[in-house]
């Protein structure tokens, strides 16, 4: 597993909001999945399944972090940090829907270039821009 | 006198210093103290007695000339001292009794009177013989001294032993003048040593006759006594035993351990567990109770010790019960539960992978069932075997009861590893059995999850390896299944965002785009093809791409594609009725098309229109979907064609369709995949397949279309290279059906269309595409190459720019046709800069000299930038020369 280990969950990746935590823990499971059986053998069949995966996981996930966003008027309060948030979100979608477009036509994104992209949408996502809206909401709550 | 006396032993009673009165007087006064002073009244102290009788007469000699103190006070203190507990009796130099004190009375019988002017002897029991006096009187004469133990007579016979001291006192002239005795009746002592010696001989008796080891350790673990039983168990002689000490044959404990033990237990008791060494080195587990005992005023340690070899193996029988299964010896599912739990933290320390597994028996009942219970346990007996035989020392296998066991596998850092042991498991126990001598049959179905990919507690864990081994016996058994923890996860939220774009159908929020096709030939739309989008409330427009994917592998799929031929029949209905001569292109999945009822449902959605609708109607299947099963799907093709739709095979080209392939499918379109026409202008190989997919539609009589068109210049090259049928957003982005009739009626054909045909000056243009794109296409190929360059390659071979297809075309087509013109000239010198450039690039790449590559590369980049535009230029330049001449002329293409 050169380069990249498998991601133990840990506090530095609580948000501290359950919803978004439990959803960030399959995200981590699914990454970690797409690490060891990228491992084995990198294919299109391999790719197609953990695209999928994540496809699923940007729908039902960025879902729940703008909805809350809405319900906790976010825009209004922090404009800026909420367009970022939502510009991440659809760069993320993008990019996994061209990595499918190229197993399409047999460009199989390598394991190496997949697990950065993933691991720094965890650190920079998760450990970055969430953690501004995870505090937000958590602000709101209390 | 006596005041005076008595003022000074107050003072020196206070004072505490009598050792130094002592050494102030002489022997003399003391003795003349003892023998004169009646009226003195009885003192008793310990350490005046010692004074007197052990160290005075020895030190008052040494200071007979130094006497000048007062005589009196002095005299008074000896005679106090005189008055002790143990008894004293002075002679003179012949022997003769002088003087006795109170104690020698109590002790003897005898008083003063009695004994006063006789000789000492009336005091022998006749218990010594001669030698022992002439001894003790040597012994006086060379030492001045002699003490020891001896018998005595009482005055009433009574004999006693006492303990004796005698000095001699010695005048000025050195000469002995008198004995001075001090006996101590040592009866109390001497019967507890005889009580005790008796005592002891009883306890050897004891001892010797018990079944026990008894053993005696002084404070330095030493034996001092053992009995015949502890001899027995260690395996020596009583006098090997009698050499030991406890550090010798003591096994569990540490030498530290021990010392701090014996300090402890000699003023305690304790009863534990320990091992002993024998003399042959083989240890035996033994109970040990010891006390500290007093023995002649001395602590021991009493021991006693049991051998519980027999009850530590009933205690491991007792264990092997509770920790393994009784039929096969194999750990039971409590300890498996222990081990597991020291697995996984483990493998959480060392970043290893665990596979935790569990194995059912397939076909287990029919042995139970046809050859009885003996034989099913035997096999079970056997199956246990071969597993252990397969896994590591460090791995565990248990049997959970019946016919279920379980694995935790150890120690491996690949999925794959785990895997090759699964397989050889498999394999291990699918051999034949022989029970008796009859065969038996029996396979295995494993279900398996990897830690930490599933990081649940070890409860959750050995669930989660059930749910995959019932997996394994679904597959068909015989086989293992890896159960997959983000699956299940996956699965749940799938599930939701599921129920939800169901929901979302039935709100409206699935909704049909519609993208136009044209012909640019004829410039004229055709038709369009049903794009599906997500009006999300919350992630607002969603691209099928973000969605559809996830709807594939449900069947929610079909029920989203038979929506969406409802929606475009509606949509060629009203279109029809509008007047707008549209087609209506839709995908279909293969999950759909795969229904054995698909066509049947087709049949019957489509039997409410007329054929002028349903002919309008095309169903898009993915080319690679059509390889998956070539023959199913050419036959739902052909019953499709006979209901009137037409059939399109969609991403052409990602699938590699061989000729055979093609000429089974009865596909109406081939629609190109968007990839190769974005790449054609940059890539020959895409061009060549654009080019080929084009020929082969054309040779096969199949229409053919172009998607994902973006460009003026693709929609040129197309045309040029025979496929006038296009989508893109080049020609119009997808859009609602309420805007498609208005942007039908407001299309114009892009008049640069026209370029295309097979007109001299159209060919012109797409000569001077066609030598653009190669260009661009091999400088792309210098920047991209860095250390791969083939060795045929050279400097030389680069620089020469006639050499490169551009160059050519320029040297032979461009200068025929352009050569006239002054702008063309300018294009030379540019070109053979940058083949310049790109020879000193490979040079640099060569000598790896990074700051050079760096500055070739971006002036090749500018330099192609520079071509471009001059080309593009000379493009336009050259349609509007044609535009201008079709209009003058009135040509039509």
């Amino acid at each position: 597993m050169i380069g990249h280990e498998l991601i133990v969950w840990n506090d530095s990746l609580v948000t501290g909001v359950d919803e978004i935590d439990e959803q960030h823990r399959i995200l981590v499971n699914s990454i970690n999945e797409a690490n060891t059986r990228l491992t084995e053998n990198v294919s299109a069949e391999i790719l197609d399944q953990i695209t999928r995966d994540l496809l699923s996981y940007a729908l039902y996930h960025f879902e729940t972090e703008e909805e809350l966003m809405q319900e906790f008027n976010y825009t209004e309060t922090c404009q800026e940090d909420m367009e970022n948030h939502l510009q991440q979100h659809r760069n993320f979608s993008s990019t996994v829907v061209s990595v499918r477009e190229g197993l399409k036509t047999g460009k199989l994104i390598t394991r190496e270039d997949l697990l950065t992209f993933l691991n720094s949408w965890l650190i920079n996502h998760i450990l970055n821009t969430d953690k501004r809206l995870a505090a937000f909401i958590l602000e709101k709550r209390a | 006198m006596k005041t005076a006396f008595h003022k000074i032993r107050s003072e020196f009673q206070l004072l505490g210093i009598f050792w130094g009165v002592a050494v102030l007087m002489s022997a003399h006064e003391l003795l003349k103290a003892l023998l004169f002073e009646e009226t003195l009244t009885p003192w008793k102290s310990h350490s005046i007695t010692v004074i007197v009788t052990v160290t005075l007469a020895a030190i008052a000699q040494s200071l007979l000339g130094r006497w000048t103190v007062r005589v009196n006070e002095q005299l008074q203190i000896a005679a106090t001292a005189f008055e002790t507990q143990e008894g004293m009796m002075v002679t003179d130099a012949n022997g003769t009794i002088l003087r006795v004190n109170h104690a020698f009375t109590r002790i003897t019988g005898y008083t003063q009177d009695d004994v006063v002017g006789n000789n000492p002897r009336l005091l022998q029991s006749n218990q010594q013989d001669a030698n022992f006096y002439s001894h003790m009187w040597e012994t006086i004469k060379e030492t001045g001294e002699w003490k020891g133990e001896l018998w005595s007579r009482r005055k009433n016979g009574e004999i006693f032993p006492e303990y004796l001291n005698i000095s001699a006192v010695k005048g000025e002239n050195g000469i002995i003048s008198n004995y001075v005795a001090m006996l101590t009746d040592i009866t109390e002592r001497k019967n507890a040593e005889m009580q005790s010696a008796a005592l002891l001989q009883r306890n050897q008796a004891l001892m010797n006759n018990a079944f026990e080891g008894i053993h005696i350790l002084d404070e330095h673990g030493r034996i001092i006594e053992a009995n015949d039983a502890f001899c027995r168990h260690l395996n020596y002689t009583q006098e090997e035993v009698l050499q030991l000490s406890l550090f010798d044959f003591e096994a569990k404990f540490s030498a530290e351990e021990l010392k701090e033990n014996i300090h402890n237990l000699l003023n305690s008791h304790a009863t534990f567990e320990s091992v002993h060494r024998r003399k042959d080195g083989t240890l035996v587990d033994v109970e040990l109770s010891i006390s500290g005992v007093e023995l002649a005023g001395k602590r021991y340690l009493f021991a006693l010790c049991r051998d519980i070899t027999d009850r530590k193996k009933a205690e491991e029988k007792i264990r092997q019960l509770a920790f393994y299964d009784p039929l096969t010896g194999l750990a039971n599912r409590r300890l498996m539960t222990d081990r597991m739990e020291h697995a996984l933290a483990h493998a959480r320390r060392t970043g290893e992978l665990l596979g935790i597994c569990m194995i059912d028996l397939d076909g287990f009942k029919q042995v139970n069932d046809q050859m009885g219970h003996k034989a099913g346990d035997q096999l079970l007996i056997e199956v246990a075997k071969r597993l252990q035989d397969c896994i590591r020392q460090s791995d565990t296998v248990s049997r959970l009861g019946g016919d279920e066991f379980s694995l935790i596998l150890s120690g491996f850092k690949k999925i794959s590893e785990c895997e090759l042991s699964l397989k050889r498991i498999i394999t291990t126990l699918a051999a034949p059995y022989f029970i008796d001598g009859d065969p038996a049959h029996v396979t295995a179905s494993i279900g398996v999850t990897i830690f930490p990919n599933d990081g649940g507690s070890a409860d959750l864990l050995l669930r989660h390896a059930d749910q995959a081994m019932y997996e394994a016996k679904q597959a068909g058994k015989n086989c293992y299944h890896l159960f997959n923890p983000s699956h299940q996860n996956q699965q749940q939220a799938n599930k939701t965002t599921l129920r939800k774009i169901e929901k979302a159908l039935s709100a409206g929020q699935i909704v049909l785009y519609y993208q136009p096709q044209v012909d640019c030939r004829l410039g004229k739309v055709t038709g369009v093809e049903a794009l599906i989008r997500w009006h999300h409330p919350i992630l607002g427009v969603l691209a099928p791409s973000e969605f559809i994917p996830l709807l594939e592998q449900d069947n929610l799929i079909i029920s989203v594609g038979e929506w969406v031929i409802q929606e475009a029949l509606k949509q060629l209905t009203e279109w029809r009725a509008a007047g707008i001569d549209l087609t209506i292109g839709v995908n279909i999945s293969a999950r759909h098309l795969h229904q054995s009822d698909f066509v049947a449902r087709l049949n019957s959605l489509i039997s409410d229109y007329p054929k002028e609708i349903v002919s309008r109607l095309s169903i898009e299947i993915l080319e690679t979907t059509a390889l998956e099963n070539v023959s199913a799907v050419a036959e739902a093709m052909q019953q499709c064609r006979q209901l009137g739709i037409h059939v399109a095979l969609d991403d052409f080209g990602t699938g590699y369709s061989s000729l055979t392939h093609l000429k089974q499918l009865p596909a109406d379109i081939l629609k190109i995949d968007q990839n190769f026409i974005f790449g054609m202008l940059h890539n020959p190989d895409d061009l060549a397949i654009v080019s080929s997919i084009i020929g082969l539609a054309s040779a096969f009589k199949r229409e053919v279309v172009a998607e994902g068109v973006e460009s003026i210049e693709q929609v040129l090259m197309l045309l040029e290279l025979g496929c006038d049928h296009m989508q893109g957003f080049c020609l119009a982005r997808p859009m609602p059906a309420n805007r498609i009739p208005s942007w039908v009626s407001k299309f114009e054909p892009d008049p640069l269309w026209k370029l295309s045909g097979s007109q001299h000056p159209t060919r012109d243009y797409f000569e001077l595409l066609l030598a653009e794109a190669t260009h661009r296409h091999w400088i792309q190929k210098q920047l991209e190459k860095l250390s791969n360059i083939p060795e045929e390659v050279n400097a030389e071979l680069l620089l020469d720019h006639r050499q490169c297809r551009f160059g050519q075309w320029h040297d032979t087509e461009g200068q025929r046709k352009f050569g006239s013109k002054d702008w063309f000239h300018s294009i030379d010198p540019l070109h053979r800069r940058i083949h310049e450039t790109a020879a000193r690039l490979y040079l640099n790449k060569r000598n790896n000299n990074k700051v050079a590559i760096e500055i070739d590369e971006a002036s090749l980049t500018a330099q192609q930038g520079e071509l471009d535009l001059m080309l593009k230029n000379l493009r336009s330049k050259l349609a509007e020369n044609y535009l201008t001449l079709n209009l003058t002329q009135g040509i039509k293409p």
